[in-house]
């Protein structure tokens, strides 16, 4: 965990002022007519999460101790298995936009079942066709809300 | 106060509002029921769906579900030793030794009457002391209003992680998700980067089902690596008539432990994030300390899951009491109600007893009702929800994705806000790994655009001039105790190398 902190601590530093000096004065107008300019609270924001960020560091850096009996909270391999997940579930995103939420949704759902280990077809077929049928009547026809 | 409640009650008792009370308790006791799954992440994904609803309705069910899941919990931690949520880890400290000793319908029966007798007397406290404190608030000028928040996010940082440094980051990280959109003063486009979607600001059900629930979607996934997503499905023994039935006697014996314990959830309840968690883990220890047997504790007390589901429960009414006395959530669950108040058009604070009293009183009802309907529920569905949560994880996970992206669709913005709630479940994922506290985030978040306007009209009304603060001693107060709060928790993470003297974290939901 202490590695994993001093890592992720520079990381969001380096975001932290990158937002602070290029970022923010990129995408914030600076001008006011009389109160406090709009770029006050996002520079006071930012300001603050790197100032934070320094405190992080230095606890990893010079407090071991603090750090006794936490594990790591990544692991090489599972970010692998993290990153196939998210693969699957953006390619369903994909395919929802591009053919509707009746077309896409079973690709989603049938995806992270076989994705989790199920394999008979008997449970994975109806899974991934009722639930989406079920959503998408209750949410175009009873709710009257739009759905892709 | 008392005409209120009978005025609003026949817009209560109305098929439409009733039914929806009943949907939400019955959705967020299976949900706290079922491992992995908790309240908050029913709320944000619920949320979508209530647009339809009219604002009464809408709360109303979505209280409904809070109430549900936090005595939903108690089933998975009795019956299978795993909590449905944290707080309800203590409950399996003598509800399974009561399963295996053949007495689980008799612990279940006696969570669920604690979980309904804490909170009623949660729900009377909230209606009681809400209105006066508002009044109370309503002499609190932007200057007071800007410190107040400041301390609740500091305070929140400090109580909800292992590191003070990791929770004041996350509530900047809320407070700058807050920031994109038009500027309240100049009315240009902010932070925005060129896309129009983002000029109303970042929305708030992209956030919410994104880091909330696609990201606890996604690390129960994660948690199936190489191959792991069974529950313990043991058969559950069940014992004689006498050990399924609670008596009377049972009952007055475990009766001063749960009005003590709805005690301690209401007094914790309403502190801003010390949560439901620290309130069963402390009315636990004090049960253990008042009981007649104590040896009994850890073995299958009933007075242990008396203490810590009234406790876990009375803290849910409570929690609301700082929203509708000063617009400050102190939880998850509290802080996604502000958001659903707000989508629905009522601003929570002191001023809703004033513009939207009818509305307030309404849901003091309906929480009154949920109460009713959560001991109905939970009582005619325990054996429905026993078998439920025997659900494997692979039917469950990828039909809450798909409800997900379906809800961030819904809220408005197309697309676009569905892609926007795939970064924040990316975002919501590295946190939860990483140990970065949700609550001050979303609190952050929420309270976000407030804080600004507050800040800026502070800046003004002062003059940019700090000694102009001494005409307002109560935001002195407050930014005495941040302060205080800051100093104290930094030079305990930095000085401090014993990680036992840092008090336990608590993420509360």
């Amino acid at each position: 965990m202490r590695r994993a902190d001093i890592i992720a601590g520079v990381i969001l530093l380096a975001l932290g002022l990158l937002m602070l000096f290029v970022i923010i004065p990129a995408e914030a107008d600076g001008d006011t007519w009389s109160g406090v300019s709009p770029l006050f609270f996002p520079t006071l924001i930012a300001a603050g999460f790197c100032l934070a960020c320094v405190g992080m560091l230095v606890q990893a850096i010079f407090r071991p101790g603090s750090y006794v009996g936490m594990e790591a909270p990544v692991q090489l391999g599972r970010i692998g298995f993290f990153a196939l997940a998210c693969i699957i579930v953006l390619g369903a995103v994909f395919a929802i936009h591009a053919f509707g939420f009746l077309w896409g949704g079973p690709f989603l759902v049938a995806g992270l079942i076989l994705f989790m280990g199920e394999t008979r077809w008997y449970r994975i077929v109806p899974m991934s066709i009722v639930p989406v049928v079920v959503i998408y009547f209750f949410v175009t026809k009873l709710l009257n809300a739009p759905l892709p | 106060m008392l005409e209120l409640m009978l005025a609003t009650l026949d817009d209560v008792l109305t098929v439409d509002v009733v039914s929806h009370i009943a949907l939400g308790v019955f959705i967020g006791y299976l949900v706290g029921a079922l491992p992995g799954m908790n309240r908050a992440t029913a709320i944000a994904v619920a949320l979508p769906f209530t647009f339809s609803m009219s604002a009464l309705s809408a709360i109303c069910f979505l209280i409904g579900i809070n109430k549900g899941g936090a005595a939903g919990s108690a089933v998975s931690a009795i019956l299978i030793n795993v909590p449905g949520e944290p707080s309800s880890v203590v409950t399996t400290i003598d509800g399974y030794p009561l399963t295996r000793q053949g007495k689980s319908q008799k612990a279940l029966k006696m969570g669920l009457l604690a979980s309904v007798i804490g909170d009623v007397l949660a729900t009377i406290t909230l209606i009681l002391i809400a209105a006066p404190l508002a009044n109370l608030a309503l002499g609190i000028g932007p200057v007071e209003l800007a410190a107040i928040l400041l301390f609740a996010i500091t305070f929140i940082a400090a109580v909800s992680g292992h590191s003070f440094f990791k929770g004041i980051m996350s509530g900047f990280l809320g407070l700058f998700v807050a920031t994109p959109g038009i500027d309240v003063e100049t009315g240009m486009p902010r932070l925005t980067f060129g896309f129009y979607d983002l000029f109303d600001g970042v929305p708030l059900l992209a956030v919410a089902i994104g880091t909330l629930a696609l990201s606890e979607m996604l690390v129960q996934i994660d948690k199936g690596w190489r191959g792991n997503y069974a529950h313990s499905a043991d058969k559950f023994p069940s014992g004689s008539k006498e050990d399924r039935e609670l008596s009377l006697a049972e009952i007055r014996e475990c009766m001063p432990t749960i009005l003590r314990s709805s005690l301690i959830g209401i007094v914790l309840g309403l502190l801003p994030g010390l949560g439901a968690s620290i309130s069963s883990f402390m009315s636990y220890a004090v049960a253990r300390k008042r009981s007649k047997h104590p040896e009994l504790f850890g073995k299958g007390a009933l007075e242990g899951v008396a203490a810590a589901e009234s406790a876990d429960n009375a803290t849910v009414p409570a929690s609301l009491i700082p929203v509708f006395a000063i617009g400050v959530p102190g939880s998850l669950s509290t802080a996604l109600l502000m958001g659903a108040f707000m989508l629905h058009g009522l601003t929570p604070g002191p001023l809703i007893f004033r513009d939207d009293a009818n509305i307030v009183f309404g849901i003091y009802n309906g929480m009154i009702l949920a109460a009713l309907l959560l001991f109905l529920i939970g009582y005619v569905g325990q054996s429905f929800f026993a078998k439920i949560i025997q659900a494997p994880d692979t039917m469950i996970s990828p039909v809450v994705v798909l409800l997900c992206i379906g809800g961030a669709y819904v809220e408005g913005g197309g697309m676009f806000n569905v892609y926007l709630m795939m970064v924040f479940a990316f975002v919501g994922y590295f946190m939860k790994k990483f140990d970065f506290s949700f609550v001050t985030f979303l609190v952050g978040f929420i309270l976000g655009p407030m804080m600004e306007l507050t800040l800026r009209q502070s800046l003004i009304l002062t003059d940019n001039n700090p000694a102009k603060l001494l005409d307002h001693p109560i935001a002195i107060v407050f930014l005495v105790l941040a302060v205080v709060s800051v100093v104290r928790l930094s030079s305990v993470n930095l000085l401090r190398l014993d990680p036992a003297t840092v008090s336990e974290p608590t993420d509360r939901v």
